[in-house]
């Protein structure tokens, strides 16, 4: 299909850039898309569900990147746009629930990592969202400041404050790890 | 990066590697292509029939008529671009969208991957061996698997139902060895095979047999003289370490010193040694059911028999091996070929690589796909390393380049 038969929006037997494109970002990306969206939330599901919807959204928008390079820039922010929003989202379920949430890691962390790790890992989800999308894009995503705050939406000195912060906020469990 | 940072990743590393995306996961998202473009189909054509109505009754109203009067066809506005015969069924005004007709037909081809989601790999940070897992699709990092504590790791295989690693562990002196295993997910690793003692001996390849009940590996138990003068083929049952064969180097021997081996892992009867001796390195086919030594082998012929052939692994029904040549004057070159089984003989030649040389290589459980590891430069022990994965078929994909070591992968 042809982008202009893309831009119609009519169902075509023939692949598209769209769809060659989606599949080698999912092939690429999609894992470590998946893990990004779980160190975001706190649901490993959810975290699936904001993955393949960022797929999905990149989909329908690919005709409208400029630069099909910043594809994956494009996942990625949606990645973190989506998570917010489930954040929040879950955020005001759990304050209107009868019962709190349970605080402990879960059982596949509990067999994988040590006490201290999972020490870490609840200091990180009790930070600030902001704090939290920083570290873990700087950390586990391995971006740039800018990279950073491209996917945030946010400034350079934004994303420098809120790792400083947070990176201060976790420091003495982090000093606790051997 | 300070030390806390560098904690950090490592916390997120370890926790994000605990995360398995779901295997249905390209079926929804393709699903979900699918639904959002039935939805624009329908929303625009909708939008068409809607307009047309509203033209429709304008044009009632105008001509006075009483909704009797013989109705135009639907008038589609100029500015919007016509529906072209292939743009799939117009529905009427009044008609709910249905399902696409050709669901099928409107989702992307579906290439997905036949390999496990990752592989193992040898690596050396300061100094210090670990066993690391990286993502087989680009090759993120995603953990560390196995940590040998101060020794060295000499080889790794995964078993067929991917849940156990298998690290041939050399404790220190080089005719201390150990065979162990850990289990893929979690866990603490146990001895399987013990070379220790005054008995000791130097294992250095590891091969898992296709059905996961035995194990082989090459010993060499005069390792302590300094040479390589000694090789043995020791078959052994994976859950006790029984031995159930053993296979001498034959004397004198005629192929040289047998370095590392490779297991056919659906009849299991083949396997594949290369021996290393005066010349250039040679590939035995050794048929495990019939051999009485290292020596009754059936010798492959390369496509240049000054070339080294190395690293051999099965797969497809084809043994694959790396050819590493350096002809004189000319640049060092390493290419992955094929051999026929049954004869033994070159059966084609895959990619290669100038001034590069294979220094690993392993075929997933399915056989359909290889991965290998790259060195720069003839012995050029610079760390450097660059890790292709190629689909049988296909064209070699560059995953991963590491500034430092990376060898004996495993799927």
């Amino acid at each position: 299909m042809t982008t202009s038969a893309l831009k119609r929006g009519a169902p075509s037997p023939v692949r598209t850039d769209a769809d060659e494109a989606l599949t080698a970002l999912y092939l690429k990306h999609y894992a470590s898309l998946v893990r990004l969206a779980a160190l975001l939330l706190d649901d490993r599901g959810l975290s699936e569900e904001v993955a393949q919807d960022a797929y999905i959204k990149m989909h329908a928008a690919w005709h409208r990147l400029d630069d099909p390079d910043r594809a994956l820039a494009y996942l990625r922010q949606t990645v973190v746009n989506l998570a917010r929003s489930r954040m929040r989202r879950r955020l005001v379920a759990i304050k209107h629930a009868s019962k709190p949430m349970p605080d402990a890691p879960s059982a596949e962390y509990g067999a994988l990592a040590g006490v201290e790790r999972a020490e870490v890992m609840r200091g990180l989800r009790s930070l600030p969202p902001r704090q939290r999308e920083a570290i873990v894009l700087r950390y586990y995503g391995d971006l740039s400041e800018t990279e950073i705050a491209t996917a945030m939406g946010c400034s350079n000195g934004a994303v420098k404050s809120h790792i400083h912060r947070g990176l201060a906020a976790l420091a003495k469990s982090l000093e606790a790890l051997a | 990066m300070t030390g806390n940072e560098e904690k950090m990743r490592e916390v997120l590393r370890a926790e994000a590697a605990t995360v398995l995306p779901s295997a249905d996961a390209w079926s929804r998202i393709t699903e979900g292509v699918a639904q959002q473009r039935r939805r624009r189909h329908w929303m625009q054509y909708g939008g068409l029939a809607a307009a047309a109505s509203a033209a429709a009754v304008v044009t009632v109203v105008v001509l006075g008529g009483d909704g009797r009067t013989p109705e135009p066809g639907p008038t589609v506005p100029a500015t919007q671009p016509a529906p072209t015969a292939t743009s799939g069924p117009r529905p009427s005004a009044t008609t709910a969208p249905s399902p696409d007709p050709t669901p099928a037909e409107t989702e992307p081809a579906q290439p997905m991957p036949t390999w496990p989601e990752s592989f193992l790999a040898v690596v050396q940070r300061n100094d210090v061996m670990r066993l690391d897992r990286f993502d087989a699709a680009n090759g993120e990092h995603l953990g560390v698997s196995w940590t040998p504590g101060e020794f060295s790791i000499n080889d790794v295989d995964v078993s067929a139902d991917r849940k156990w690693i298998y690290v041939v562990r050399s404790l220190g002196d080089a005719c201390q060895a150990t065979i162990v295993r850990s289990p893929m997910a979690a866990g603490s690793a146990e001895d399987v095979v013990d070379e220790t003692g005054p008995d000791g001996a130097e294992v250095f390849s590891l091969a898992l047999s296709g059905d996961g009940k035995r194990m082989a590996y090459l010993r060499n138990p005069q390792c302590d003289g300094g040479g390589e003068t000694s090789g043995e083929l020791v078959v052994r049952d994976v859950e006790n370490g029984r031995e159930l064969d053993r296979l001498t180097m034959a004397d004198p021997s005629p192929h040289g010193f047998p370095r590392s081996l490779a297991w056919e892992p659906v009849e299991q009867r083949d396997a594949a040694v290369v021996f290393a001796g005066e010349g250039p390195r040679q590939v035995g086919l050794l048929d495990m059911g019939k051999a009485k030594d290292l020596g009754d082998v059936k010798v492959v012929t390369g496509h240049n028999a000054s070339c080294n052939l190395d690293n051999v692994t099965f797969a497809g029904g084809l043994l694959y091996a790396s050819e590493n040549c350096e002809p004189t004057g000319k640049a060092w070159t390493s290419t992955i070929v094929t051999f026929d089984t049954s004869t033994g003989r070159l059966d084609s030649r895959g990619p290669s690589y100038r001034d590069r040389y294979v220094v690993s290589m392993d075929a997933d459980p399915s056989g359909k796909t290889l991965i290998y590891a790259l060195a720069e430069g003839k012995d050029g022990r610079t760390e450097e390393r660059w890790v292709y994965r190629l689909d049988l078929g296909g064209k070699p994909v560059e995953i991963l380049h590491s500034k430092t070591w990376a060898e004996h992968l495993g799927w």
